[in-house]
């Protein structure tokens, strides 16, 4: 269960205050997959990296399962993301010195400490479910854009998290490819109870959703 | 996979960059490496030269000069010979050989010579240039020489002298051929006589034109006591600086005490000159080799931040953060030093011979110093640009934020 109880997010620019998000209270039940659209600039993102605990919001309290995040130390929040989230973004962010095994494993590394333990069965288990056994000792840049979106997806599900937050995943993929990443998300939503919250420009993509929030000027409406 | 993996494949990534900041800690620990290999070796070959010389302190009575100690009038000014225990049982450091002495102009009847009383372990410790002829491997009897093998060239019999019996003297080259002495025969001096156990090769300084016995054996014949007139010191020249001619002031306060000057300041001036250009190398090298570190890292940083951002995002604290930069400091600044002390000993080896006229071996404890030196190089260089990677904005990682 996620509660977002009236949060707003005002930057502070140098041409003077932008609001991110303006009063913003939402409640997820867990298993839900919420798409959330709106036009450039309305809040979509702020609202994803506030769920995330990486941007604490001006005023207001995000609670995932009983827990207000932003009341956590830093390393508490990182643990806290390293364990309960994953993350799919637009541009996959990759580190493009690691093959896509050790990509995968990165999460699990942070978890257990650097103490390496079972990392690597998992990593190429979950890169099997996404087809790419035979890409495991790839670089990023040795792979196709849907087969990098691929690996990111099995990046954020290293440590079995119950949240996906996905920024624009499909952004960057044609369509046949996009499907293909949608359709990854949608069995993680309703083979494996995971709640999915993804930001999409796209009407096909909001479409797999099960809630829709749409945004603008950092309200809902 | 460990986080290790991470740091090694990152570290051969930006080779470029990697070349150049390895470099700039390699060359500066080279350069102090080379200087302090050269400084090293220089200042023991100095040493070496120092103990050849011999003494570099002399203890006079109060209302003696300079001039008295060469003279040896038979009136010039004594104090006790129980100074010198005064001395040893101060426990001071850097007096590396005390030899007391006692030398009177007397009459031997035709002509005059100055007759030294000296101590043979101190005396002859200072001395190793002393030796004498083995008459072919024959053993006098009278000396103990530092080696007893028989050599065809009597040249090769010349050992250093080691002891010198009551009743023997050692004669300098002018005065034995003056007096026509050689070694085993004898000479009377106030009406003692003296077996001549060496003559003592040219040197070139009053040595010359002295002869010596024990010390104990002159007080008795000259009928003065437990005197001497002076009291020839070899100290370690750092130790002068240091304050040792302080420290035997106070111990002695009723004594002068001065250095054979010349010797002395050019060994001090030698060893300070080198210590400061050391020095002045060393905070320069450890403010370059920072800078250099330090703006590596901070580039990589910059060049880092989305990836930096997403190690965040999915889960990398802060000692996550610092792990991974600093291990790479600390491989980059291991790696400096063990290059930098291969070429700074490799340069002083070459260079050493050429322009210090040295033969120069590399030290091995600079290596250890040398790695240490630059991993704290790359350690404070790297410091600031990791305290900002670890505080990165993860939310860089999203394309609208």
């Amino acid at each position: 269960m996620i509660q977002i109880t009236d949060v707003t997010k005002i930057y502070n620019g140098p041409r003077g205050q932008v609001t991110g998000l303006d009063r913003i209270s939402i409640s997820i039940t867990k298993g839900s997959f919420v798409t959330v659209t709106g036009s450039s600039g309305s809040g979509k993102t702020t609202l994803l990296v506030t769920l995330g605990g990486l941007l604490r919001p001006t005023t207001g309290s995000v609670e995932v399962d009983g827990q207000h995040i932003y009341s956590l130390k830093k390393n508490q929040l990182s643990r806290y993301r390293n364990r309960k989230i994953g993350f799919i973004l637009q541009t996959f962010n990759l580190i493009p010195y690691l093959n896509a095994l050790e990509n995968v494993m990165i999460p699990m590394i942070f978890a257990s400490e650097n103490k390496n333990g079972g990392c690597h069965p998992r990593a190429e288990s979950l890169l099997e479910r996404m087809g790419l056994r035979e890409r495991s000792l790839h670089l990023p840049r040795e792979l196709s854009i849907g087969q990098q979106q691929r690996v990111a997806i099995a990046r954020a599900l290293a440590n079995d998290p119950d949240l996906i937050l996905a920024d624009e995943p499909t952004g960057n993929l044609d369509p046949a490819m996009a499907m293909e990443i949608l359709e990854i998300l949608r069995k993680l939503n309703e083979d494996e109870d995971k709640t999915i919250i993804m930001v999409t420009h796209s009407p096909m993509a909001a479409a797999f959703g099960t809630h829709r929030l749409d945004l603008r000027n950092g309200r809902l409406i | 996979m460990k986080l290790n993996t991470i740091i090694w494949k990152e570290l051969f990534l930006r080779k470029s960059q990697l070349v150049s900041a390895l470099l700039a800690v390699t060359l500066g620990i080279a350069v102090i490496v080379g200087i302090q290999t050269v400084a090293a070796v220089s200042e023991k070959a100095v040493k070496i030269k120092m103990e050849n010389l011999g003494a570099n302190i002399l203890v006079l009575p109060q209302s003696a000069s300079v001039d008295d100690y060469y003279a040896a009038d038979i009136d010039a000014p004594t104090f006790p010979e129980a100074y010198v225990e005064r001395i040893l049982n101060s426990a001071l450091s850097g007096v590396d050989n005390l030899s007391p002495k006692l030398t009177r102009r007397i009459d031997t009847g035709s002509t005059n010579v100055v007759l030294t009383g000296i101590l043979p372990s101190g005396e002859l410790a200072a001395k190793p240039y002393w030796t004498i002829s083995g008459l072919s491997g024959e053993d006098t009897g009278h000396i103990h020489k530092g080696s007893s093998g028989k050599y065809a060239d009597p040249r090769l019999q010349r050992t250093a002298i080691e002891t010198l019996n009551r009743n023997d003297v050692l004669v300098g080259k002018v005065v034995a051929e003056r007096l026509n002495l050689t070694e085993g025969g004898t000479i009377t001096l106030r009406n003692h006589v003296f077996t001549v156990a060496g003559i003592l090769p040219e040197t070139g300084t009053v040595d010359d034109n002295r002869v010596f016995a024990h010390l104990h054996t002159v007080q008795g014949i000259l009928g003065i006591g437990s005197q001497i007139s002076c009291i020839e010191i070899m100290g370690c020249c750092s130790a002068i600086s240091d304050g040792l001619l302080g420290n035997l002031r106070n111990i002695l306060p009723d004594t002068r005490i001065t250095t054979i000057g010349q010797i002395v300041s050019t060994q001090i001036e030698t060893n300070s000159l080198m210590e400061k250009i050391s020095l002045i190398f060393l905070v320069i090298i450890l403010i370059v080799g920072a800078i250099s570190i330090g703006n590596f890292m901070w580039a990589n940083v910059e060049e880092r931040k989305r990836e930096i951002g997403t190690m965040i995002a999915i889960g990398a604290t802060r000692g996550i953060i610092y792990r991974l930069f600093m291990t790479k400091a600390l491989v980059l600044g291991a790696a400096g030093g063990f290059f930098g002390y291969i070429i700074g000993s490799a340069g002083a080896m070459i260079l050493g011979p050429r322009l210090a006229g040295l033969a120069v071996a590399p030290m091995a404890v600079y290596l250890l110093y040398a790695v240490l030196m630059a991993v704290l190089i790359s350690l404070t260089g790297s410091f600031i640009p990791t305290f900002r990677a670890s505080r990165l904005d993860p939310s860089l990682i999203m394309q609208e934020v």
